[in-house]
C-alpha cells in the first residue's frame, strides 16, 4: 500500500484548499472528487500561534524572573532566544508539512502523500474504510478546524489509517459524509450501485433526519466519580502531585522549616484519629473531583444518533469535541459494560463489537473508540444497546456448570493463602515481632482475605452465562469487567475450543466465538464441554455438525 | 443458514479428531527444536556459572547458578521427552468443502474451526529446521483478529498443494470475508 507512486500532475498546481469537486473524472454521482486537496491554509497559522504562545509565554516568563532577580541579563536573553529558535523550527517544518500534504477521495480509494523528508504516498481502498473520526482538539476550536482519521482497521491492524490534520470542520463535515455514504445494505463490491439497491430507500444518502438513540442526561455525571479511566486519571493526578509536592518539601523546606515539619508530624502523630481519616478523605475528594471533571469533560453533550446514510455517530466533548463514526455495516454485536463499582450503583455502559475502531491502540485517550455510551442506569443502556443493535433483548442466560464454580473456588482458596502469607511471612520474619502479634496479623489477614476471595470467586461463577436468541448470541463474563456481549450470529466466522488439562478432567471447555472485529474472540470460559459444543452447534447451524460426535 | 435446529439435543456431544495427522518426521522435528531450546534456557546460567567458577569468587552464587540450570535442563529434557509424541497424538487437521478443522497443543489443546468462505490468505512456512525434515507448515487467516489456524508439520509438497486448493476456493467467494 505504500510506496510512491508516479508524480501526479494535479499536484504541482498551486490549489486552493478546499477547491470544488474535480471535473476532470466526475463520479456517477458527481461529488467525489479526484483532486488533490491541502489541508486547511489555517493549519500554519493556528500551528504557528499555538507553538509561539506554548513555547514563548514560558520563555517570557523565565525571562522576566531572572530580570526581576537580576540575573546576569545575557541569561534572560538566551532563554527568549532558545523559545523563539524552537518556535520558528517547528513552524517551519509545519510548514513545510502543510505544503507536502496532499489527499484527494477518488470513486475506489482514498489517497495521501506526505512527508517532508521521506516522502509517503498511502492509499486505502474506500470499501474497506470502517471509520471516520473527526476530533476537534482545544487549540484548534477557535480557528474552526478539526482533525480526521480515517482507519480500515484491517484484520484488527491499527497502523492502516490516514490522518488529516488538520482540516475545516465543513470538510471534516464532507469527508465524514463522503466516505461513509453507501446505503446500509448495498454491499461495498464494485458494480453495486446504489441505484440497484433502491429496496432500501429509507437509507438513501443525504435524505431523512438522524435518529437519536442516546443523549446524555446530568444525573449520569456522578458516575464518573467512580468509572475506571477517570479514577485512574484522577488519583494519578493526585500521586504526581503528592509526589512534587514530597520533593520539593524534601529538597528546600526541610532544612528552612524543620521546626514546624516536626511539629507538624508531632501534630499528625498525636492525632491520628483525627488526622488520617480527614487526609484520607482529602485523597478521595480530590481523586473524585479529578475523576468528575474529566467525566465531564469526556462526556459533555453526548449523543449517539443513527444517521440516515446508515452509520452510528457517537458524538461528545466539552473542551475537546470528538465525534466517531461506525459504520453498521461493520457491526458485529454490543456490549453491555457492567465494572465493579459502579455494577454497584446500578450502572452500566454500551460499545459496540465492530471492526476498524483500532481496538490494540491504547494511547487513545480515555476514553475507547469502540465506547457508545458514558455510565448510565443499567435499563438505560439496556435500552440503548437494544436501539443500537435491534434484538439485543439480554434475556435470562444459561448459567455454566458447577465444576466452573469448584475451579473458582480453588483459585480463591490459593489466592487467599498465598495473600495471607504475603502478610504473614514479614511479621514472623522481623525479629523483634512478638510470636503472639504475629500470628495475630496473620489471623486477621486470613480473615480477611478468604471472605473476599470465595465472594470474587462466587461473583465471577455468576458471572458466567451464555444464551442464543433468533439472531443472537449472548455471552456474559468477569467479575470486576463483567461484560455481556451480544453478537449477531452470522457474524460469527469460526469457533475456537480450548482445554487445559484441569478443564478436560472437569468436562469443561473455552469455547471462543471468532469475529471479524477488533476483539477477535469472544469467550465463554468454563461452559460444559458438550453445553458449549451444542451452543455452538446451534449458533451458526451446519458449520460444526460434521465434526461433532453424539452418543 | 434460515434452518434452525428445533430442539437442543439432550445427549453428550463431543468434538470428533480431524481427520488427517501430520507427518509422523514432526515428532523427529518437535524434538530436535525442545533440545534447542532446552539448550537455549541453561546454557546462559551455565555459562555464568563457569566463569564465575573460573574466578572462584561468590561460590554461592556459582551453586545457586548450578541449580538453575540444573532445573532448567531437567524440564527441558522432561518436555523433550513427552511433548512430541503427546503433540503428535493431538496435532491433525481436515479440510472439508466447507470448513478448515485444526487441533493442536499437548498439555493445553485447542480446537479450530472456520469456514472456507471467511478464509483471507493462506501461507507456508518453512524454516531451516523444518526444511531439513522436508516438512511445512500452513496458516490460515481468517478476517478475525484472532489469530490464524495454523497447521505444523505437514509434508513439504502436500501444504503447498492445500494452499493453493484452499486459495482457489476462497478466491471462489467473491467480498474482503468478513
Amino acid at each position: 500500500m505504500k510506496g510512491v507512486i508516479g508524480m501526479d500532475d494535479t499536484v504541482n498546481g498551486a490549489l486552493p484548499a478546499g477547491a470544488p469537486a474535480g471535473a476532470d473524472r466526475p463520479c456517477e454521482d458527481g461529488t467525489a472528487g479526484s483532486e488533490w486537496r491541502r489541508l486547511s491554509p489555517l493549519t500554519v497559522q493556528a500551528g504557528v500561534l499555538c507553538i509561539t504562545l506554548f513555547f514563548m509565554l514560558p520563555a517570557l516568563g523565565g525571562a522576566g524572573i531572572t530580570a526581576f532577580f537580576g540575573v546576569f541579563w545575557p541569561w534572560g536573553a538566551l532563554i527568549l532566544l532558545a523559545g523563539l529558535l524552537l518556535s520558528a523550527v517547528i513552524s517551519v517544518s509545519d510548514v513545510f508539512r502543510y505544503r507536502l500534504t496532499r489527499y484527494r477521495v477518488t470513486a475506489e480509494r482514498m489517497e495521501m502523500r506526505s512527508g517532508v523528508i521521506a516522502r509517503s504516498h498511502r492509499s486505502l481502498p474506500r470499501d474497506r474504510i470502517r471509520t471516520v473520526d473527526v476530533a476537534t482538539p482545544l487549540w484548534a476550536r477557535p480557528f474552526g478546524l478539526c482533525r480526521v482519521t480515517v482507519g480500515s482497521g484491517q484484520g484488527g491492524d491499527a497502523g492502516d489509517e490516514l490522518k488529516l490534520e488538520v482540516v475545516s470542520a465543513e470538510e471534516g463535515r464532507r469527508l465524514r459524509r463522503e466516505l461513509l455514504r453507501r446505503s446500509p445494505g448495498a454491499p461495498a463490491a464494485a458494480g453495486a450501485r446504489p441505484e440497484d439497491t433502491a429496496q432500501d430507500t429509507a437509507g438513501e444518502p443525504g435524505e431523512g433526519e438522524p435518529t437519536v438513540l442516546a443523549e446524555v442526561s446530568p444525573r449520569w455525571y456522578r458516575y464518573g466519580a467512580l468509572s475506571w479511566g477517570p479514577m485512574a486519571l484522577g488519583y494519578g493526578a493526585l500521586a504526581a502531585l503528592l509526589g512534587t509536592a514530597a520533593q520539593i518539601i524534601g529538597d528546600f523546606a526541610s532544612r528552612l522549616f524543620a521546626p514546624i515539619g516536626r511539629g507538624l508530624y508531632e501534630f499528625a502523630t498525636s492525632a491520628a484519629l483525627v488526622a488520617v481519616p480527614s487526609v484520607l478523605l482529602g485523597v478521595i475528594a480530590f481523586g473524585s473531583a479529578v475523576a468528575l471533571a474529566v467525566h465531564v469533560e469526556a462526556w459533555w453533550g453526548y449523543r449517539l444518533t443513527r444517521e440516515p446514510d446508515g452509520t452510528l455517530l457517537v458524538r461528545r466533548g466539552l473542551l475537546n469535541l470528538s465525534s466517531v463514526s461506525i459504520e453498521e455495516r461493520r457491526l458485529r454485536g454490543v456490549e453491555l459494560c457492567e465494572y465493579l463499582p459502579l455494577r454497584w450503583f446500578g450502572a452500566a455502559s454500551v460499545a459496540a463489537v465492530a471492526s476498524g475502531l483500532g481496538e490494540n491502540e491504547q494511547s487513545k485517550g480515555l476514553v475507547a473508540k469502540r465506547t457508545l455510551s458514558p455510565d448510565m442506569p443499567r435499563a438505560e443502556a439496556a435500552r440503548t444497546a437494544r436501539e443500537v443493535l435491534p434484538g439485543a433483548v439480554f434475556p435470562e442466560l444459561t448459567g455454566h456448570p458447577r465444576t466452573a464454580l469448584r475451579r473458582r473456588l480453588v483459585r480463591a482458596a490459593v489466592a487467599a493463602v498465598l495473600l495471607t502469607a504475603a502478610v504473614g511471612a514479614p511479621l514472623w520474619l522481623i525479629p523483634f515481632v512478638p510470636a503472639g502479634v504475629a500470628a495475630g496479623g496473620t489471623a486477621a489477614a486470613a480473615a480477611l482475605f478468604a471472605p473476599l476471595c470465595a465472594a470474587y470467586a462466587v461473583g465471577a461463577y455468576r458471572g458466567l452465562g451464555h444464551g442464543l436468541d433468533r439472531r443472537l448470541l449472548y455471552l456474559r463474563g468477569g467479575m470486576a469487567a463483567r461484560s455481556t456481549v451480544a453478537l449477531k450470529r452470522d457474524a460469527v466466522i469460526g469457533w475456537t475450543v480450548t482445554r487445559s488439562p484441569l478443564q478436560r478432567r472437569a468436562g469443561l471447555s473455552t469455547l471462543g466465538a471468532t469475529v471479524a472485529a477488533d476483539s477477535g474472540v469472544h469467550r465463554a470460559r468454563d461452559i460444559g464441554h458438550s453445553q458449549g459444543l451444542a451452543l455452538a452447534d446451534e449458533a451458526v447451524p451446519g458449520l460444526l455438525t460434521p465434526f461433532l460426535l453424539r452418543n | 443458514m434460515t434452518t434452525r435446529e428445533a430442539a437442543r439435543p439432550a445427549t453428550d456431544l463431543r468434538l470428533r479428531p480431524p481427520r488427517h495427522r501430520v507427518e509422523r518426521r514432526a515428532i523427529a522435528l518437535w524434538t530436535l527444536r525442545a533440545l534447542i531450546g532446552t539448550a537455549l534456557t541453561a546454557l546462559p546460567t551455565a555459562a555464568a556459572a563457569i566463569t564465575l567458577g573460573l574466578f572462584d569468587v561468590v561460590p554461592w552464587l556459582v551453586l545457586i547458578l548450578w541449580a538453575v540450570t540444573a532445573a532448567a535442563g531437567a524440564i527441558g529434557l522432561a518436555v523433550t521427552a513427552v511433548m512430541p509424541t503427546w503433540r503428535y497424538r493431538v496435532h491433525r487437521w481436515e479440510v472439508t468443502d466447507e470448513a478448515v478443522y485444526t487441533a493442536s497443543g499437548w498439555l493445553w489443546q485447542e480446537w479450530r474451526i472456520a469456514p472456507l468462505s471467511r478464509i483471507q490468505t493462506v501461507d507456508t512456512d518453512r524454516g531451516p529446521l523444518q526444511r531439513a525434515f522436508g516438512l511445512s507448515s500452513l496458516t490460515v487467516t481468517t478476517a478475525s483478529a484472532a489469530g490464524p489456524l495454523k497447521v505444523d508439520g505437514l509434508d513439504a509438497e502436500l501444504a503447498s498443494d492445500l494452499a493453493v486448493r484452499l486459495s482457489e476456493a476462497t478466491q471462489a467467494v467473491p467480498g474482503d470475508a468478513t
